[in-house]
């Protein structure tokens, strides 16, 4: 009786605690997990793709380190920054992940919702954004399938191809990181997993606690790994632990206790003063262009099974119901850009050129925006503080984050519209 | 390794479970002194070369100076402790401003032929504070207020104690010392007292500190789109992020020792309640300002000196704990306002007709202007440079004048639950102050203080676990 008592009074305690912790969350709102918990319910679970933007929302979101903040509306079909569907006007929708989802600026700042009313050829489109965050190829498919039948006069779709949909930088593919549609691929079929899925969305989007639970997990699954090799590389440095074969000799601990203190900040350029800005800028130091020819061959490989059949589908659902596919490609990579402004290439660049090849085969014409990155030098923009100054490349994206600033959706709001009048689309 | 991220979290129970599951007394303090060094160590390995260093070399040196014969000797060895420290300090704190010193006083530009390239020296963690401590510690023994060190282990201990080593509280060894000559067992209310004050400190820290920085930080860094009120929003936020920070690492600091039986000297009290400038530095980090008039305010003469050399005492003893804040012109202004002002009261309320009338004000109101005061230097104590501004003092000067100036621009929006709780917390100190017992015996029952813990501690680790953690402010000295 006594440890039933004892059992009780724990497990009141218990469940006392859990709430408490709940209430604390939904109370305090702390900045760093408030970001999080602001995004997740601008999502809602879709059980062909998983993930869909939950309609009807209007969330203000502030990045949790301060990169950026902005409003994110949804319709009721739970497109961003679209407004109602009229079902008497021509639309031109953009389907993509984040990139056209556009993480980092508000509803009215992304480059789609700067192309509704585009005059095209003289024919006025609306814009309808179906993008969503961490998408692939496979649901780019089953989004544009869901959406289109919202929107009964779809005239064309731009399809962004991204980076990350089939491909990897080698530094993240080290670390483990698997494009997404090699993820799509893995867990299609996968009926275990998604009914998982299922069950953990739904749990975390319900709790707070649950959802800051599974982060926390998260992320010191990758941290925990992430400083123990900073660790091992100090000790080898330090030449305590032998180098991996084929890396460069470490310091020896005599120069790296003679270093080690110290951070050495860069001495002033004493050289001859620049009077004028340069377009192009200079590549930054630790980009190595290639010749064109290079990554030509490197793009010779041929695209994942789960990225062809997606692209097929997509191209024939686009026949059935009758509007242009419009495949973009939207130079995201400093490295590709730097390098093009230079006449040379970048082996990151490899995506675009395997994506265009695909499409030339099937007949698919592609918007290439690079030829327009020569833009992202010398235009005259704003700072926060209203300050005049002459663009870099980096003033485009989100420093830390990699998605377009307000000027990156600007440009390509009017890259867009060139290519869509000059291309005859 | 900070207190605030998941590895304290794994650190102080392992630390505990350990040395109350040892019971020899040799190994406990073993073990301690492993988990301090360890602690240390995560910030930057080498580092610890450094600390290991700053105790042997002064332990050695305080030891010869006991045993030494001739007052010339123990004089000699005495200022070799404290130069030898104090040079360390120089070194690794104060070299680059240096450079930086040389530069401006020669108006020197960077590609000029005699302009100085600062060597970017890094600050090793807390050595600002354990170099007071090994200087405290010298000069204790000379005087013979403490009996030198038993053995080394002892004074390792007393030195690189963990929770005290990066922050303090300050401890002398005259109060502290003994604690660390045997282990302690296992006392219940130890254990939940500590317990109080880390919750406590983590309370102020990542629910208050971290929020209001969130705030404060968008206005430091671009003033010039906010108006006049968010002027005074920054710098009055700031004062408070600053308490709740540094209050709420010296209570995880205390309550982390007496979870594991040392006591720690009390580090804050109410300093915001204070009437004057001068009082306030009785009640704000109080092992450091006593540590101040000790060893340095008291060896120039004090207020036992005419009066005008009394003023330069305070003067000089302030406007050097401007420059101990940090290596910056900033940290300078800082500390001569201060300087300044407390100059200031001492000649005022030496008419005691001024002192009558001002302690006949009532308590709240008099307590509006220490605020203000410590609120106007704030805005120097936080400012760095940005772009458009000379340095961080400039961008001081502009929001102070901007505050008075009943400019427009943005309003800043004090979110509400961070409001409500500041005044929580400031309720929950005021009926602490005047319900002593009562609020001992609401967490004298171990369920409300466990269960207020797991919640509160819980959020926080959940808070750590996500992003990387804010820094406490005063590890920048």
């Amino acid at each position: 009786m006594k440890r039933a008592a004892q059992i009780a009074r724990f497990a009141l305690a218990l469940v006392l605690v859990l709430a408490g912790a709940e209430a604390a969350l939904r109370v305090l709102k702390p900045a760093t997990l408030q970001y999080y918990r602001d995004m997740k319910l601008l999502h809602s679970y879709h059980p062909e793709y998983q993930v869909g933007l939950a309609p009807n929302a209007d969330v203000y979101v502030k990045h949790h380190a301060g990169l950026w903040e902005g409003r994110f509306t949804t319709n009721s079909r739970g497109m961003r920054g679209t407004g109602e569907i009229d079902p008497e006007a021509d639309y031109i929708a953009c389907l993509g992940d984040s990139l056209v989802f556009a993480l980092g600026v508000s509803d009215e700042d992304t480059f789609c919702r700067r192309l509704d009313g585009i005059t095209i050829r003289g024919k006025k489109y609306r814009a309808a954004n179906f993008g969503v965050d961490a998408y692939g190829s496979l649901e780019y498919a089953l989004r544009l399938e869901d959406m289109a039948p919202a929107v009964p006069r779809l005239k064309k779709v731009l399809l962004f191809i991204s980076p990350n949909d089939f491909s990897m930088p080698p530094a993240l593919e080290a670390q483990g990181i698997l494009p997404d549609d090699v993820i799509a691929e893995k867990k299609r079929n996968n009926q275990e997993y998604l009914t998982a899925f299922r069950i953990q969305f739904k749990l975390t989007e319900a709790s707070y606690l649950l959802q800051a639970a599974k982060l926390a997990f998260e992320q010191q699954r990758v941290q925990i790994p992430a400083n123990m090799a900073d660790y091992k590389r100090e000790l080898v440095r330090a030449g305590v632990l032998s180098p991996s074969p084929g890396a460069s000799q470490p310091e020896g601990m005599r120069k790296y206790l003679g270093t080690v203190f110290y951070r050495f900040p860069a001495r002033p350029d004493c050289g001859p003063v620049q009077a004028d800005f340069l377009c192009p800028e200079a590549v930054p130091a630790g980009i190595e262009c290639t010749d064109p020819i290079e990554v030509e061959r490197l793009a010779s490989r041929e695209l994942p099974s789960v990225t062809r059949e997606a692209y097929d589908r997509m191209i024939a659902y686009a026949k059935e119901r009758k509007f242009e596919l419009i495949p973009v490609i939207l130079p995201m990579q400093v490295e590709e850009i730097h390098c093009y402004q230079h006449g040379r290439s970048h082996p990151l660049r490899r995506y675009a050129l395997q994506a265009m090849k695909y499409f030339a085969a099937k007949n698919v014409r592609v918007i290439d925006l690079m030829p327009e990155t020569k833009q992202m030098c010398g235009e005259l923009l704003t700072d926060e503080r209203g300050r005049q100054f002459r663009s870099r490349v980096r003033d485009y994206f989100i420093p830390g984050d990699g998605h377009l600033t307000v000027p990156g959706n600007l440009w390509t709001e009017r890259s867009l519209k060139t290519a869509l009048e000059k291309g005859a689309f | 390794m900070l207190f605030n991220s998941v590895h304290f979290f794994i650190f102080l129970p392992v630390v505990l479970a350990v040395y109350f599951l040892l019971s020899h007394q040799l190994a406990k303090r073993i073990w301690l002194l492993c988990a301090s060094l360890y602690f240390y160590a995560i910030f930057r390995v080498p580092f610890l070369l450094l600390l290991v260093f700053c105790f042997t070399f002064t332990y050695s040196v305080v030891y010869w100076m006991s045993r030494a014969r001739s007052r010339p000797a123990r004089i000699f060895l005495l200022n070799l402790a404290i130069w030898g420290n104090v040079s360390l300090l120089y070194f690794f704190k104060y070299i680059d401003f240096s450079f930086a010193v040389w530069n401006a006083l020669l108006g020197l530009a960077p590609c000029d032929s005699w302009y100085a390239q600062a060597p970017g020296v890094l600050l090793p963690m807390g050595i600002s504070f354990f170099v007071l401590q090994a200087v405290a510690y010298s000069v204790d023994v000379y005087r013979n207020e403490v009996a030198p060190a038993k053995s080394f282990l002892q004074f390792v201990l007393f030195k690189s104690f963990f929770p005290q080593l990066v922050a303090g509280p300050i401890i002398r060894a005259k109060d502290c010392m003994d604690q660390f000559l045997e282990g302690k067992t296992w006392n219940t209310e130890n254990f939940q007292l500590g317990l109080r004050q880390l919750v406590l400190g983590f309370f102020k820290k990542t629910l208050i500190a971290d929020p209001i920085s969130v705030l404060v930080d968008p206005i430091f860094h671009n003033p010039g789109a906010y108006d006049w009120i968010s002027m005074w929003i920054a710098g009055g936020f700031f004062s408070l992020q600053v308490y709740c920070d540094f209050a709420g690492y010296s209570d995880i600091a205390i309550g982390s020792a007496r979870m594991l039986g040392y006591h720690l000297p009390k580090n804050f009290d109410r300093p915001f309640l204070s009437s004057t400038v001068t009082e306030f530095w009785r009640r704000w980090h109080i092992s450091y300002g006593s540590w101040m008039r000790d060893y340095l305010y008291i060896p120039l003469g004090g207020s036992r000196v005419s009066a005008p050399r009394a003023y330069f005492n305070v003067f000089i003893t302030m406007f050097v704990s401007g420059i101990w804040h940090g290596a910056d012109w900033t940290f300078v202004v800082w500390g001569t306002i201060h300087a300044v002002v407390m100059v200031f009261e001492k000649f005022v309320l030496g008419f005691v007709p001024v002192k009558n009338a001002w302690d006949r004000v009532p308590r709240l109101l008099r307590a509006v202007y220490p605020f203000f005061i410590f609120t106007l230097s704030m805005f120097f104590f936080r400012a760095r440079t940005i772009p458009g501004f000379e340095g961080g003092v400039d961008v001081a000067y502009y929001m102070v004048m901007k505050g008075f100036s009943f400019a427009d621009g943005k309003l800043a929006q004090v979110p509400a639950a961070l409001a409500g709780l500041v005044v929580l917390l400031f309720a929950i100190e005021s009926f602490k102050e005047r319900n002593e017992g009562a609020f001992d015996r609401l967490f004298a029952r171990p369920w409300v203080l466990y269960s207020l813990s797991f919640v509160l501690l819980g959020v926080c680790l959940l808070i750590y676990s996500v992003t990387v953690s804010q820094q406490f402010l005063y590890f920048q000295f």
